[in-house]
């Protein structure tokens, strides 16, 4: 049976034409993948299908009844959830308020919020991740402002569960959740499946497809390119399809030898907070991975370098002679710079034109008091264009991007100050295949005209893939350094496993 | 026909934009004062509106470059900044000519410093800037006292009466200095790295710090200029009164300020908004103003009218932006 159908719908923005004349359709029980490059309307059709934003035309069809307007109360009525790219947590309030904002269970006798009741519904809804998180009564206690990105988006995925809807719809819900949790995830799409609800799955992780997915539409521009049951179709084929006729770049790291080259950067006995003696060199055109399990400081030392967050260390040196990192234009002035894959907290102004967004960091770093736009816009096209970003105008207020496409501003920030050591921490989350492999290449481009990379990732992959050299944490503490033969995936988990294993034997 | 529903659009469009809506409301008070009370709208009323309109969109643009700077920055203390330029003016300058730029040297640097001591507070000591600038506002009096001992001030030299008074081409000059001033914050706020900086800042705290924005130094920087925009408007009002006949000369500065600001379009919560709105903010106040005056609306009924007026703006606008989001 159809239980959600989309016909002929078209959304436009202003010049951009974000969908056009697409048609989807999701049957009951299934895992449908809908997948295709950063602004392809991925996000646009499923606020549609919400309510929350109004096609320009088409029609859609709720359980082969036909919705004329469909607002967001009316799609809630209908048993529609969505967890959102962006997310949407009150950050004021504690996860179970979260969770339960405006389900709140009531006593019988005054109607107040039952708080036992809605304590235990909350940790019944998170309960599928009690693996890969501390579950208790005080941990939903917690503001969600306090989180990490990973369990802000579990909350949200719980938030959404909670609402026991019919029709559930994950906005890049993987993006931020690393191989346990994901795991986790997949349970309870298994789960949902088990029970008749459908579910519609936006994601860049392309082998999550292959795993787990029943259906998978790819789109392009806006408009519908095929509808395909997974097991007919190669992760391949599917790329084929979402890209067109562009060529991928498709270049692994030739991981290279750098025993005789210079090294630029020495830290010796970083300390701080989640930081425990970390000590590691860099040396010129390599990139150094930051590995292990995620959430042990690796976030935290790269922050911390970039003068964000207090440290001590014994000695920090660039080219040989000491330096100060304690603030982060200081970190700016010796050209080192910090792209966070938190773009909603830590990356983009979303009010602000695309044009401030980008040019922010270079008109400090050069010391540059007043610029001429016009100018600055010969600068910044072709390198948006080098990153395959998406945009209207560059006036358009950041936010009016895609999500993928607003991620691709925060790193071209940084790309235009030309830096020396480029600290990555999760830099590419929200990026679609196409554009990933092509940041690849980039990086790789600069690293051997000398720019050196320390790169933070929760995907084992694309540091094993990416990388020259991966050091391993485990709270706060490099455990192990992989280099050669060792790079590969069974050694990493083994590392990053290793020393808890220890740990457990000695309690 | 595809052209017209465009044009339609854009109209629509228009109409959420707060620059607009004031605008509009403009016009509007025009037409209906002309209409009941012939010649409201002639160009020598409308210049003296402006005239009066002007000191306050002065004084809004301390009060615009705080709150875009976000933080819940506020400067409840920019009234009192007025009168102390006043009076720091007179003293100084002791109506010669000769000594003007000395005084206006010597109101920029107090008020400067006086306007930093606000931000330090504010960014280092964390004092919620409500709280700090109501106290900066107490703290003044007590210098104007101290610099006064209660005894008259000097008024302005005739050079300053004619700066600001005197016509070119039948427009006075402080409208000149208001359109210069209007100019330079536009400029700033489009082609320098400060105003990207401001911006950016106002929009999100920790990302512009990651940016390299020294978010702490400039939001002191901040409340330093909002203090020494208001001690120059001061200044510059002394030349328009001549005299300094009463201590709470700048009060009603305070509250007229923040409110062109939002009445401008600028969002409270930071980083949003252009000075040419706070302008048209600060001459709609003002044209509100005379336009009850004109229909005898009396002092106290008056209050009441502009600030049911207010709030109605206000919730307008209020509504906007939640559906934005
Ligand atoms: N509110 C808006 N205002 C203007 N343009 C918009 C708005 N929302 C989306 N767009 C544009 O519509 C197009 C489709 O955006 P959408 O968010 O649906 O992409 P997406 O497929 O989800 O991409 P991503 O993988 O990057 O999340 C984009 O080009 C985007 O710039
Ligand atoms: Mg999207």
């Amino acid at each position: 049976m159809v239980v959600c159908k989309a016909t002929g719908v078209s959304k436009r923005y202003g010049e951009v034409v974000a969908l056009d004349n697409m048609n989807f359709s999701l049957q009951e029980s299934e895992i449908h993948y809908l997948v295709g490059v950063n602004g392809c309307g991925k996000s646009t059709l499923c606020k549609i299908i919400a309510g929350v934003v109004a096609p320009d035309a088409g029609e859609l069809e709720i359980e082969g009844v036909p919705v004329s307007l469909m607002s967001p109360n009316e799609a809630k009525r209908r048993g529609i959830a969505v967890v959102y790219q962006e997310l949407s947590l009150i950050p004021q309030l504690s996860i179970e308020e979260n969770i339960m904002l405006g389900i709140e269970p009531r006593e019988k006798s005054l109607g107040l919020v039952d708080r036992k009741a809605s304590t235990e519904t909350a940790l019944h809804y998170l309960g599928y991740f009690k693996n890969v998180l501390p579950l208790d009564e005080e941990y939903v206690k917690q503001t969600v402002a306090d989180l990490p990105i990973d369990e802000q988006q579990i909350v949200e995925i719980a938030k959404a569960l909670a609402r026991k809807p019919k029709i559930i719809i994950f906005d890049e819900a993987t993006a931020s959740l690393h191989k346990q949790q994901v795991d986790a995830f997949f349970s309870i799409l298994r789960e949902l499946k088990s029970v008749g609800v459908s579910t519609i799955v936006i994601s860049h992780k392309m082998e999550e497809i292959t795993e787990i997915g029943d259906r998978v539409t790819i789109m392009r521009s806006g408009k519908l390119v095929n509808t395909v049951a997974v097991k007919d179709v190669t992760g391949d084929q599917v790329i084929h399809m979402m890209v067109g006729d562009k060529e991928l770049l498709e270049r692994k790291r030739a991981h290279m030898d750098f025993k005789d080259v210079e090294t630029v950067f020495q830290v010796n006995g970083l300390t701080g907070k989640r930081i425990r003696d970390v000590s590691f060199h860099l040396k010129k055109g390599e990139i150094l991975g930051l590995g292990g399990l995620q959430g042990q400081g690796q976030t935290e030392v790269l922050l911390a370098l970039f003068g964000s967050i207090p440290f001590e260390a014994q000695s920090v040196e660039l080219g040989g002679k000491p330096v100060d990192l304690s603030t982060t234009v200081k970190a700016m002035d010796h050209s080192l710079a910090y792209i966070s894959g938190d773009r909603k907290k830590a990356g983009v102004f979303s009010e602000r034109p695309i044009f401030e967004n980008i040019i922010i960091s270079s008109l400090i770093k050069f010391n540059r008091k007043v610029f001429s736009r016009k100018r600055m816009n010969e600068e910044i096209l072709p390198l948006l264009s080098q990153i395959r970003t998406t945009f209207g105008k560059l006036s358009d207020p950041a936010n009016s991007l895609s999500g993928g496409n607003q991620q691709k501003i925060v790193i071209g920030r940084w790309l235009m100050t030309k830096p020396a050591i480029l600290l990555l921490d999760d830099s590419m989350k929200g990026i679609d295949v196409g554009a990933t492999k092509e940041f690849y290449d980039i990086m790789h481009t600069l690293c051997d005209a000398g720019m050196s990379v320390i790169w933070h990732s929760s995907e084992d992959l694309e540091l094993l893939n990416n990388t020259d050299r991966v050091l391993v944490f485990d709270s706060g503490q490099i455990v192990d350094e992989l280099v050669g033969e060792r790079l590969n995936e069974v050694e990493l988990y083994r590392a990053a496993l290793d020393s808890r294993k220890k740990h457990i034997a000695v309690e | 026909m595809k052209n017209s529903s465009l044009t339609l659009r854009k109209v629509r469009l228009g109409f959420r934009n707060p620059t607009v809506i004031a605008l509009f409301l403009c016009f509007l008070i025009l037409l209906i004062g002309n209409l009941v009370s012939p010649g409201f709208a002639s160009f020598g009323l409308i210049v003296n509106i402006l005239v009066v309109a002007s000191f306050v969109g002065l004084v809004s643009g301390g009060q615009f470059l705080i709150i875009l700077g976000g933080g819940n920055g506020l400067d409840l203390s920019v009234g009192r900044f007025v009168t102390l330029g006043a009076i720091i003016g007179g003293v100084v300058s002791q109506k010669q000519d000769s000594k003007l730029i000395l005084a206006l040297l010597a109101v920029m640097v107090a008020t400067f410093l006086l306007g930093l001591v606000n931000g330090v507070g504010v960014t280092h000591f964390r004092i919620p800037p409500l709280v700090m600038t109501m106290s900066m506002s107490i703290v003044i009096i007590a210098i104007i006292r101290f610099i006064t001992g209660g005894i008259g001030v000097p008024g302005a030299s005739k050079l300053l009466q004619k700066i600001i008074t005197g016509k070119v081409l039948g427009i006075p000059g402080i409208l000149y200095i208001w359109i210069l001033f209007a100019v330079f914050l536009h400029y700033l706020m489009n082609n320098t790295t400060f105003g990207v900086k401001l911006m950016a800042m106002g929009t999100n705290d920790y990302a512009a710090r990651l940016a390299g924005v020294k978010v702490k130094r400039l939001r002191t920087l901040l409340y330093g200029f909002s203090g020494m925009i208001a001690g120059i408007t001061g200044f510059l009002y002394l030349g328009y009164l001549s005299s300094v006949y009463n201590i709470s000369l700048g009060d009603k500065f305070t509250l007229i300020s923040v409110i062109a600001v939002v009445v401008g379009g600028t969002s409270l919560g930071g980083g949003k908004g252009t000075y040419i709105g706070v302008a048209i903010g600060a001459f709609l106040l003002q044209l509100m103003e005379s336009f009850l005056v004109t229909i005898r609306i009396d002092q106290s009924m008056r209050q009441v009218l502009f600030g049911t007026i207010l709030l109605v703006i206000i919730f307008m606008y209020g509504r906007e932006q939640k559906m934005q989001n």
